[in-house]
Formats: C-alpha cells, structure tokens, sequence
C-alpha cells in the first residue's frame, strides 16, 4: 500500500456534535496526508447528510438506529432487523473501499460501520487489516461506544477521566477536535463588519444548528429589560428545524416573543436575530459574552476562542452530562452557569430557564471587567494541546505510518455525585445521605437536587412522579409540599402517588409551613377515602405525625376519629393496623375508642390484635386509659398468633464475639 | 451402567429383577436419597467454605433473625445425587433418558452460572438478566420441540408427538405440528421460570417438585407399558416407561435435598436447583406428552408464577399492588404467618393436586 492512495472510512452522526469532530480530525488528515481518500458513512436524513457534503467529502448511506428504550419485544426485533441490514452494507463498502482505518466518532450511527469492520477482520483471520479508532466526546461513555470500545483498537476521549472506565491501554486523550475553519478575526474589524460600535457590550446566544428553546426565550423574554442598558448588543442565533421531526423553530418562537415585548426601533438594532448563523469566527470575534448550551461541541469551541461563557446545560432525567460540562467548566473559573428548571405546581413542565437570574448574571459580569478578562484568560488554559492533530498521530502511528504521539493529560473532571442520577438512583442517594453513608449535601448540590426533583414532578408518568414524593421527602423539601398535598388529595392521582405523597407528607411533617394546615386535614381525610389501601394506611400514618405538628380543634378530632372508626372495618389488615394506633394517638375519650375496638379483639390477622396492644399503651401513657380497665380489655384480646420471630442463637453469639473483636463493646 | 451389566450378565435368577422397571424406580429413588445423607453434610461444608453463601453485606453484620449465610447453589446435591443415580439405573441406550439428561444438564449449567454471578457479585440483580434467562430457555424448549416433531429422530410415535390430550378425555383431542411446537416451547419456559418463582422459603419448592415427579412417574409407567396402557386407554409410548426410573431418582435426590433444607434450612437450592428441576419436570411431561396433568400436579407452580405475573405486569400498569406481595407465599409472609406454616400449607395443597392429576387416570 503506498501512502499516495491510503484510504481512510469516516463515520459518527446523527447530531453535529458527533460529525463536527469527525470532520475537524478528517481536515487535519487531508492537511497530513494530501493525497489521502476519506468516505464518510452516515445514516439518511441526519445532520451528517447536511455537513459532509459541504466539507467536500464522499458520503454514503446505511441503515441504523438508536437503541429502542422499552423493553418491548417488537422494538427490540425493528432494531436488530435495522442494524444487520447496516451490518451487511457497511460490510459491502468496507469491502469495496478496504480502508487503512475507520475513525468513528460514536451514536449509533458509527455502530454498522466498526462492528463490520471488526466482524471482517474476525471473519478473515485478520487478512482484512483495517484498524479502529473511536473518539468520545463526552465524559460517560454512551452505550454504544461501550460496546464499540470493545472492538476498537485505541479509543480518543475528550477527558481524561474517560480513560479508566476503556479496556487497558485502549484509550488515550486528545480533548474534543474542533473546526480550525472558525478563523479568530480582530474585534474591532468584526464589530465594524457587523455595525456595532467599539464600546459596546456584546452577548452572543447560541443553542447549536437547531437552536435552544431555553436560551431563546430566557434571552428574548429578558430582552427588554437587557436593552434598557444602551451599551448591550444582543446576537442570537436561534436556530431553525432541519429535519422533519424536529418541531421548535427557534427563529420564529423568538421573532413571536420579541414582537410582544414592545422594543423601540433603537433597541429592536440592538438586538440582532439571526436564524442560522455560517460565519462563526466572526460572531465569536464580536462578542464579549457567550451564552451557549453544555454540548462538548459548543463548550469546548468557545474555550478555543478564549471567550468568558454564561452557560445553561440542558437537563435530561438520568443523564446530566451537560450539567457535568457547565460545571467542570465553572470549577476551572471560565464560565457561570444557570440552571434549567421546572415548575410542576404552575403546571409549566417544559424546562426553562430564570429570566430574573439571568439578568442579574448578565449585569454582574458586565459590571466586572476584571473577572471577565481572568474568565477568558481561564478558558485558553482549559483545553491543552490540538485535539485533532493528537488523533490524527495515533491514526497515523496505528497503520504504520508514523511514531506513536506523546501521552499529554487533559484537565481533571471532578465527577459530581450528584449527577446523572435517574429517579430511583436519587432516592437511594438521599437515602445514604440521610443515613450517613454519604457526606452532607452541600448548598449548590442542594440547588441541583431540588432541580432534578422539580423535573421528575414534571414528569408525565406517575411512578416517577411518585419516587419524586418520596425523595422529597428523604431530603426535606419543604417547597414541594403544596404540590404533593395537591396528589396526595387528587382522587384522580394514580394508586401509587397518591400513596407516596402521603408517605413523603410524613416526613415533611417537620418543616412544612403552617398555613398548609386546612389542606394537609383535608387530603387525610381523602386519603382514608381512597380506592386504594396503600393510600389509606399511608394517610392514617399521618395523623399522629400532623396532630402532634399543629394540634387538633375538638371538630377535627370528631371527624378524624368518626373516619378512622370506620376504616377499622377495612378489608385490608394494615388499614385496620394504621386506623387502630392513630385513633390511640389523638382519642381523648377512652369509651368510645373501646366500642369501636372490639369488634377486632378476633382479627383474623394477629398483626391487628398486636396494634390493639400497642393501642393500649399509647392510651395508658397518654392518660385516657386507666390500668385496670386497660388489662379487662387486654384480656379479652385473642392471643393465638400464626406468626413468631426466628431466632439463630449461633448466629447471635457469633454476632457478640464480632462485636468484641470490633470493640463495639466494653 | 449397572441395568447395562444387569441385562448382559443376569439373564435369568434372582438377580434379573433389577431388570423390570419398578424394581429400578425404588432402588433409583433409595440410591439418591443414600447418595444424599452420605455426601449431603460434605458438600453443605464445601459449598460454605468456598463462599457459595446467601449474601451478606459485610463482615460483622449477620443478622441473628434472618438467613444469610447459608450456604447456597445446593441444587448441585440434587444435581449429583439425581443424575448419578440416574447414570447408574437407566437404560442408557433409551432416547428419553438423552432428552432428560441433556435438559439436566443444560438447565443446571445455566442455573449455576446464574448463581455464580449472583454470589460474585452479592446481589440478587447480579445474575443473568432476564432476558438472557428467556433465551436460554426458549432455546431449550426448540430444541426439545424438534426432537419430539422431527420423524426421524423422534422416539414419539407420530401421531402421538404432534396431538394433544387432555385428562378426562380419552384419545386424542386434535393433531397440529405447529401449536404442538409452540406449546412444547411454552412448557418449558413456563415450567422452568415457575418452579424459580417458587423457590423462596424453605421447603417450598422441594416439595412440590418430588410430587409432580410421583406424578409423572406413575404416568411414565403406563404409558411405557403396553398392556397397562392399552388397559387404561392411554396411547402406548415405547420406550418410555424409562423415565420412571429417572423420576425415581429425582425423587429421592429431593427428599435427600429436603433433609437438609426442611425448615431452619441449612442449604437452598438457588436457581441451579430450580431451574435443573423446573427444566428437566417439564421435558418429562413433554416426552409422554401429558402436560396437562403436569399443570394440575403442579398447580402450587401455576399459582406462585400466576401471582407474580398479576403483581408485576398487570399491577404496575395501573400503578398499584394488587396482592400485599408477590409471589404468593410472600403475600402470606406479610400478613405475619410463619414460614413453617405457609410452606406447610403449601405442601397440603400441592399434595392434593398431585392426588387429583392421578386420579384423572381412572376417570377417562
């Protein structure tokens, strides 16, 4: 093979953060090795199809698809069928072309391409000698890059901590390769190019190729009142939809919104809408401020430029890479970063962004020169080295062309606790830090959950609406608690939310607000009502924790404890169990309380003769049940039970000698 | 290997009755159960000392009120103890003993991995997945689907291979090769995830096993005989009348195991013995396809993965528990009934149901 014709496969798609370093590293290639012939292979109406063409590179179509997120058979079947038709034509281009390597930048649209490639190489006993090499651009490796890591020879990471979740010796880091076609301009020439003066304080907001409805609107909505400062310059690319399926059209959304804030002539100048934006160096070069999202792509092309960055990840349930970006770059002192949230009580469940927040970040960074120069000053520093060129070495150095690059360490990414946890992952986190297996929340973490609870909320399924409740609860939230007295009374609520508001009402019974009282009475009394008896002993639950919180008015002990009497003819056993010890906590007339016990001095379930024990000595400690009438009734009570404690007598001298040897004990 | 010998050997005298089937069934059954009392203390000690033990979290932390620790993977006594007694008393030479044999070791295989991974990694959501699990079963049953079907190595005559027959009824009730092939795949999965399911206290599973293996014996037994078979209206199977010996020696491989796992238990079975013993059940009842009254025998199996299915498909999608718990046993474990009596009165039930599937052989 001679190095003029050396030929090279290209592949990675579906969003431009997967193409755009593909085709940063194939110009760097081209600029290595002129001769060389690259194949780009892409999957049909994705972002590949509108950027390799202009790039100048051959393109080819296979079939592929994302990994189907039920579990249902069908999807499971549609997705093998998809990728083993891919299999079977990359397989025949692989063929064609043979490559000296394939470098795939990871989504499932490289998937055909390095399995065929790997699956020849097997199948030909390794006459077929392409090698593999693979970049990842974000911290977590995605699942298909997990499995392609396999395959690959060496794998590229943007950071560092990637490295050591890669088989041995498999990856390396090269930071994130970024267009080198973005040419830095002169500021001054590009603000004269654009008709904006010297002086002025330019905030470039840019959401990618198809815009961000989040920066859009925080920045369109906040317009007015950004303007009102005569210095600020605004330039939003908003973005249009290139696909078919993409419905938010950032350009319009944003021209509808401005159009309702009444800008003046003067300020409608200033601010400066543009729905796809080509010329980038120019833009970056104008601007003091950026406000961009979190992708790899975006983050690591504004650090290149060296511009400080308001930053607003999005925020996806169970997986926070962007949030992991924003704040790695925060931590390095080049951005300041605003959350998305949402405000599931209101009913707004779409994530957005605070327009009062934002205005008040805008002003203060505007108001610090000095903190903005060290901000472009921290973001030269954070990416070292030429990512692309690093990659193209070690492509080089595999198909025997070239020495093996220097190993170079990017900066650390300290990886957050906090994140990427889905919503049964959170509520065992803050179960092991309520227990004290994990160190205290600190504020902004604090800040981060209450975000993350709030997005579950606005979640459409009512599970995870209901392990919302419940790590409310465990962590303390007391600000949700309006909207969970709200499930909590809602008939209409599904069984398990319903019942997981109640339990999270237990918690918060501690710090919730006074004047939630009236509500939180209201919805026990619904709760004892409900259809489902997991609500119903989750809402007597309640009773003692409110009643001992807010005290009782005689009216509400009357109608408390008429509903409890009657849920002490419940079908189910832990309803008539939770009735039993409620009515013992709040009862103040002993006579009465009897009566209504009697009929389960015979309960069939022993669990219930056992709470009428525990009843009677809450009522005898609490005074409303004197001792010799107390041991008339205990006497009537059968106590005959079909169920005991086992207890391994081995196994609790071992325990003794183990505490010993740990020195538990004296 | 002995009956091999035997019938080389002792062609006539007192030592050619270890020819006839029944013969060999007892003395299948009492080799295992032995097999078991000798090497059962052993291998519990063995299996404890290499870390084969319920998982506890750390060191330090056995609580005095609840099992971990016990030794686990016990299904590999019944595995050795069942088979080996099988090796020696089956005619080995018989196509039904490969279909068994093979469903013993496969189910066992897999079951062991799946333990394996599961103490490895000290925790229950650490074994195979699912879905592999389902695979794993599924192929099985193809496997045995073709064997049964397939005319040229089938040892099913064809027209019994692809007909049903239900109990009550005699004769066949209709013929197809495609629902008899899916129906078989059906089985095994079915019986294979059933008697999982119901391993869950002690003694619970065991049980009811040795019955549905009575039962399947006893069927085994006629439909191997001709002149029984004919005399009983069942189609005559030849050959088949070997699995009884087999059934002879799970049976007393279980009660061998149940030794040691009656309540306290000192060994469980986990999924290797659940599964070797759910897999080979259900390919004894495919091969003298009587199914049907290996679903009525088995009825405890029906009801604890029944229960399951309610609790976790139907119930999770309208978001709500529809039994305290599942499977079943747990339903009754929460309500505060002791172990000792839920498993007991499991056993009355199972032993009903095994009384019921046997005396469909008269009412026909």
């Amino acid at each position: 093979m001679s190095e003029k014709n050396i030929k090279f496969v290209f592949t990675g798609g579906g969003s431009g953060g997967h193409v755009s370093p593909a085709l940063a590293v194939a110009a760097e290639l081209k600029k290595t090795l002129p001769d060389s012939e690259i194949t780009y292979i892409g999957v049909r109406n994705k972002a590949e199809g509108l950027m390799v063409p202009k790039a100048g590179l051959p393109l080819k179509f296979v079939k592929s698809q994302p990994l189907p997120q039920g579990k249902s058979p069908v999807a499971l079947f549609k997705f093998f069928l998809t990728m083993f038709s891919g299999l079977l034509k990359a397989s025949l281009i692989l063929l064609k072309i043979r490559p000296a390597a394939v470098f795939a930048t990871g989504g499932f649209v490289s998937a055909p391409t390095v399995f065929a490639a790997w699956l020849l190489r097997k199948a030909t006993f390794g006459l077929f000698k392409t090698k593999i090499i693979i970049h990842e651009s974000n911290v977590d490796l995605g699942k298909m890059n997990k499995a392609a890591a396999k395959a690959a020879d060496e794998v590229a990471v943007s950071f560092s901590e990637t490295i050591k979740n890669l088989p041995k010796h498999k990856g390396f880091f090269s930071g994130y390769p970024v267009r080198s076609s973005i040419a830095a301009m002169d500021k001054g020439d590009a603000r004269r190019e654009l008709g904006i003066p010297e002086n002025a304080f330019v905030i470039f907001a840019f959401g990618g190729s198809q815009g961000s409805r989040t920066i859009n609107r925080v920045l369109a909505n906040s317009a007015k009142k950004l303007l009102e400062n005569k210095d600020i310059y605004i330039i939003n690319g908003a973005g249009k939809p290139f696909g078919k399926t993409y419905e938010y059209h950032g350009f319009n959304d944003v021209s509808e919104i401005l159009a309702k804030q009444g800008l003046s002539e003067e300020e409608k100048k200033r601010y400066i809408l543009r729905d796809f934006i080509d010329n980038m160096g120019l833009y970056y070069s104008a601007s003091d401020l950026l406000v961009i999202r979190a992708g790899a792509g975006s983050v690591v092309e504004a650090c290149s430029k060296g511009k400080p960055m308001l930053i607003i990840p999005i925020s996806n349930i169970g997986n926070d890479h962007q949030i992991g970006n924003a704040r790695f770059i925060e931590r390095a002192g080049a951005a300041a970063v605003i959350y998305e949230k949402t405000d599931p009580l209101n009913g707004i469940d779409i994530a957005f962004a605070d327009g009062k927040e934002f205005c008040e970040t805008v002003s203060a960074l505007r108001n610090d020169a000095e903190r903005l120069e060290k901000m472009a000053e921290a973001a030269k520093n954070i990416f070292p080295g030429n990512p692309a060129e690093i990659i193209v070495g070690h492509i080089l150095h595999l198909c025997g062309l070239g020495e093996k690059p220097a190993e170079i360490k990017g900066a650390e990414f300290l990886n957050d606790r906090v994140l990427g946890l889905n919503s049964t992952s959170l509520e065992k986190f803050l179960k092991k830090v309520k227990s004290g297996a994990e160190k205290p929340l600190e504020p902004d973490e604090i800040k981060l959950i209450k975000n993350k609870i709030d997005m579950l909320f606005s979640s459409p399924n009512p599970v995870i609406k209901a392990r919302a409740c419940r790590s409310s609860g465990i962590m303390g939230y007391a600000e949700a608690t309006p909207l969970i007295i709200k499930y909590a009374a809602d008939k209409n609520s599904a069984p398990f939310l319903s019942r997981d508001a109640f339990a999270a009402l237990n918690d918060l019974a501690s710090v919730c607000e006074e004047k939630e009282k009236d509500k939180i009475f209201g919805a026990m009394l619904e709760g004892f009502a409900s259809s489902y008896y997991e609500t119903r002993f989750s809402a007597e639950k309640c009773v003692s924790v409110f009643a001992k919180r807010f005290g009782l008015s005689e009216d509400e002990r009357e109608k408390l404890l008429a509903a409890l009497f009657k849920n002490m003819y419940d079908r189910c056993f832990e309803v008539r169990i939770e009735a039993v010890l409620a009515a013992a906590q709040i009862a103040e007339d002993s006579g009465k309380l009897l009566e209504n016990f009697a009929h389960l001095y015979f309960d069939a379930v022993w669990k219930v003769r056992s709470a009428l024990f525990q009843a009677f000595e809450i009522l005898i400690r609490r005074g409303v049940l004197d001792k010799q009438k107390a041991a008339v009734e205990a006497d009537k009570v059968l106590i005959t039970s079909n169920g005991y404690t086992t207890e391994y007598e081995l196994k609790k001298h071992y325990n003794s000698v183990v505490e010993l040897i740990q020195e538990k004990k004296q | 290997m002995i009956y091999t010998v035997f019938k080389s050997v002792f062609t006539t005298g007192g030592l050619a009755v270890f020819k006839y089937l029944s013969s060999r069934t007892l003395i299948a059954f009492v080799t295992a159960f032995f097999i078991s009392l000798i090497i059962g203390r052993p291998l519990i000690n063995a299996l404890y000392r290499h870390g084969f033990r319920s998982f506890e979290r750390s060191y330090g932390e056995i609580n005095s009120q609840k099992k971990t620790g016990t030794p686990m993977m016990g299904g590999i006594l019944i595995f050795i103890t069942g088979i080996g007694s099988a090796l020696l008393w089956c005619d080995l030479a018989n196509p039904f003993i490969w279909a068994l044999l093979a469903s013993a070791v496969w189910f066992a295989v897999f079951g062991a991995i799946d333990d394996y991974k599961k103490i490895k990694g000290k925790d229950a959501d650490e074994g195979l997945s699912r879905f592999s699990k389902y695979v794993i079963q599924i192929l099985f049953g193809v496997l045995l689907a073709v064997f049964v079907l397939q005319p040229d190595i089938s040892p099913l005559p064809a027209e019994v291979a692809n007909s049903f027959q239900f109990p009550f009824f005699k004769g066949f009730i209709f013929s197809s090769t495609v629902l008899t092939f899916l129906w078989i795949v059906f089985i095994i999965v079915y019986s294979a995830n059933a008697v999982n399911f119901a391993d869950g206290m002690d003694g619970l599973t065991i049980v009811p096993s040795v019955f549905v293996f009575i039962v399947l014996g006893v069927f085994a037994y006629i439909i191997g005989n001709k002149i029984q078979a004919q005399h009983l209206l069942y189609e005559y199977i030849p050959g088949s009348g070997e699995i009884a010996v087999f059934c002879g020696a799970v049976v007393g491989a279980g009660i061998g195991f149940l030794w040691f796992n009656s309540h306290p238990a000192e060994v469980f079975m986990g999924d290797m013995g659940s599964l070797f013993l759910g897999g080979t059940m259900g390919t004894a009842a495919v091969l003298i396809r009587q199914e049907v009254v290996f679903i009525i025998a088995g009825a405890i199996f029906v009801i604890e993965i029944t229960s399951t299915f309610v609790q976790e498909n139907i119930g999770f999608k309208m978001h709500r528990r529809i039994l305290y718990r599942a499977p079943l046993h747990h339903h009754y474990q929460h309500q505060g009934m002791a172990e000792a009596k839920i498993v007991t009165r499991f056993w009355i039930v199972s032993a009903i149901m095994a009384a019921l599937a046997l005396i469909t052989i008269k009412f026909r």
